[in-house]
């Protein structure tokens, strides 16, 4: 950022004044009373909107009479133009200039130092310490208190912001703790009144109660309490299905069986029929023999008869000629040959019926082995159903039989009464105890499996509690290691910045010839250097004045170099109480810093104005 | 703040804090990466967002349900 000139409209002593400025020294020059350093707080307060002198009113900067004052800056940051205008009563305003024209980039009341810092990376408390010196400033720094030293630090550095960070995370750590406490407590209660688990208990309890039902079964089944008279009801539903059964297979065996004795008769009229049958292809062949042979004398007869016919159309014919091969025709001998056809046909229908009779005989065989293999069939099937039948018949049998037996052995009788009397008593008295036991633990359990749900229902209870427990412990630690990381990042941050600060400050003390050899500590007394010359530490209040004001702005340089400059400097009156050698040493120093820096100083030292004779002066005038 | 310094906090403290983790018995035997991982989110957010705009319960909530994930 390069100041180009300040604007001021009824602002400390001024109505209404312009004042330019230029890059390298400016030296404002003036004697008291001319509005030199109302100058530099102009600067200041349009930059921060507050007085560079703290304590003091934004009222006391307005020109006596005015209502308001107004402070102005131009100025050229990154290449753009700018100009931020603030006003006593509140108001700023913020100008950028684009194509010659000024565009208003926001205004109003309201607080823009974030906007400001953002976008030219500049606060308060970093221009208050790094970038202006005011007058008196150094006395007031060096009379501070640690803690007001170190809230100034923690702002430079921006560790404000981190220990309200801290204080955040203690106040959740707060909240753990709170939170842990409830938990534990509530831990604690569960604890009190947890037993332990009935769970062995129940099953124990369960495994009695199984083993004495066994018990109360094979007891049962050794009689008493009416149990015969129900299995004989039982068994005797059971024999009758098993005779209903029986009688069902035996009916049906029964109509297989019908016109045969038992099995082994039908089994004998089946190998009856079988060596009955076993020249039935045979019969067949020769039936099927008789039949072609039957055709074939038939149509032999059939051509002898149509030849007999033709010999005697011809005999019969006037022409007496062969109609074929015209040739006379011989009666006589034509009359023989048909009577020797005639002969021949009169043997082959002789033949003829002998062979019809023959096949009539064999049909009538055919047929009847044809009936008998149709029969064999039927009975082939009756035996397999009678396989069938049979065993399903002798297990009916065997069940029924054991049926009946058991019948016949609950069957009361008087002797068996007297024999087992006493034991029957004994047994039901068993029985009766048993009982009693089964539902006396019965009883227990219920109980058991009730507290047993309630334990159940506290130890998951407990376990969410611990659960709970682990998690708040896990918080509490988190929150813990934020804090001690904000402290950890606190302290780097400051061996971060004031190391080379120091290293630094050191530099320009050797440019200066300022305590060269001396070691330089920022840190133990919270930014105000500490001196140590040959292992003595020198008490800064006990320097001279001019010794004080160079190491300050020696100080300032350090800090400006490190914590970044925004490009300019300004000291109001640098030179007070400097002897003509120191006064050297500070326009030396003012040089160097103007070799990078644009540099605003205020002096009413005439000595100073011939001695800056290079810098832009803005001499004032007593008003 | 210097901004070069506000841009590098954050990677500072989780710096810090993964030291501690480390170094710190108390830490290491219950925390781990995801309680780790939070505190740095919460502070990251409280940083961004800006204190004054960050309340207890938010952080709190952060971390809380992070924790032990």
């Amino acid at each position: 950022m390069r100041l180009e000139r300040i604007i001021l409209k009824s602002f400390g002593c001024f109505d209404r004044r312009d004042f330019d400025l230029s890059d390298g020294v400016n030296l404002i020059f003036g004697p008291n009373f001319s509005g030199k350093s109302t100058l530099v707080n102009a600067i200041f307060f349009t930059l921060t909107g507050k007085p560079i002198a703290p304590k003091v009113p934004l009222s006391a900067l307005t020109q006596s009479g005015a209502r308001s004052g107004t402070a102005g800056l131009s100025f050229c940051h990154q290449g753009q133009s700018y100009q931020l205008f603030r006003a006593t009563h509140g108001e700023v305003q913020l100008r950028q200039k684009e194509n010659g024209r000024w565009r208003i980039l926001f205004t109003g009341k309201r607080s823009v130092e974030a906007d400001l810092r953002k976008m030219f990376h500049f606060s308060y408390h970093h221009l208050g310490a790094a970038t202006f010196l005011r007058e008196g400033e150094i006395f007031e720094f060096l009379a501070r208190q640690p803690a007001d030293r170190r809230d100034i630090l923690y702002a430079l550095l921006g560790i404000d912001q981190l220990m309200q960070v801290r204080q955040r995370f203690i106040d959740g750590r707060r909240i753990a703790k709170r939170e842990e406490k409830r938990v534990q407590e509530h831990q604690r209660s569960l604890r009190v009144t947890t037993v332990k688990s009935h769970r062995d208990e129940i099953e124990r309890v369960e495994a009695e109660v199984k083993k004495l039902e066994g018990e109360y079964e094979l007891l049962s089944s050794q009689g008493g309490d009416g149990h015969d008279a129900t299995l004989m009801a039982q068994l005797n539903q059971i024999h009758t299905r098993l005779q209903q059964q029986i009688d069902t297979l035996l009916q049906e065996r029964s109509q297989v069986l019908s016109g045969f004795d038992d099995v082994g008769h039908l089994r004998a009229a089946i190998q009856e029929i079988e060596s009955a049958t076993a020249g039935a292809k045979e019969l067949e062949g020769q039936r099927e023999e008789i039949i072609r042979q039957i055709g074939s004398l038939t149509s032999q007869i059939q051509a002898l008869t149509a030849e007999c016919e033709v010999l005697r159309q011809l005999i019969n014919s006037d022409h007496g000629h062969c109609p074929t091969c015209h040739q006379p025709v011989q009666q006589e001998i034509v009359a023989k040959i048909i009577a020797e056809k005639e002969s021949t046909t009169a043997a082959h229908q002789q033949e003829l019926e002998t062979q019809q009779k023959s096949l009539d005989e064999y049909t009538t065989n055919v047929n009847a082995l044809r009936e008998l293999s149709q029969r064999h069939q039927r009975l082939q099937s009756k035996v397999k159903m009678l396989k069938r039948i049979e065993p399903q018949l002798a297990d009916l049998q065997g069940e029924f039989n054991g049926v009946a037996e058991r019948l016949r052995a609950l069957q009361p009788t008087p002797d068996r009464i007297t024999d087992e009397a006493s034991d029957l008593a004994q047994i039901a008295e068993r029985r009766h105890q048993i009982k009693h036991r089964i539902e006396s633990l019965r009883r227990r359990l219920v109980v058991l499996s009730t507290e047993e749900a309630v334990i159940v229902h506290k130890l998951e209870e407990l376990q969410r509690a611990q659960q709970q427990a682990n998690q708040i412990l896990r918080t509490r630690l988190s929150f813990e290691l934020a804090c001690d990381g904000v402290e950890k990042t606190i302290a780097s941050l400051q061996r971060t910045i004031l190391q080379p600060a120091e290293e630094e400050l050191h530099y320009w003390l050797k440019r200066m010839n300022l305590f060269q050899f001396a070691q330089v500590d920022l840190k133990s007394q919270h930014l105000l250097p500490t001196l140590k010359v040959e292992g003595v530490e020198r008490n800064l209040m006990l320097l001279s004045g001019s010794e004080k004001m160079i190491l300050y702005l020696c100080f300032k340089a350090a800090l400006s170099k490190t914590l970044g400059n925004p490009g300019f400097f300004v000291f109001d009156d640098p030179t007070l109480h400097l002897d003509p050698e120191r006064k050297d040493t500070m326009i030396s120093f003012i040089h160097q810093l103007a070799e990078v820096h644009q540099v605003i100083v205020t002096s009413n030292d005439p000595d100073m104005r011939d001695r800056l004779s290079d810098a832009h002066l803005i001499e004032m005038i007593t008003l | 703040m210097p901004s070069t310094l506000e841009n590098e906090l954050v990677e500072i403290y989780e710096r810090e804090v993964e030291n501690l983790a480390e170094s710190e018995s108390k830490y290491h035997s219950i925390l781990g990466g995801a309680e780790i991982s939070a505190v740095v989110q919460a502070f990251r957010f409280a940083l961004e967002h800006g204190v004054d705009k960050v309340t207890v319960q938010m952080l709190y909530d952060m971390i809380d349900e992070k924790s032990g994930e």
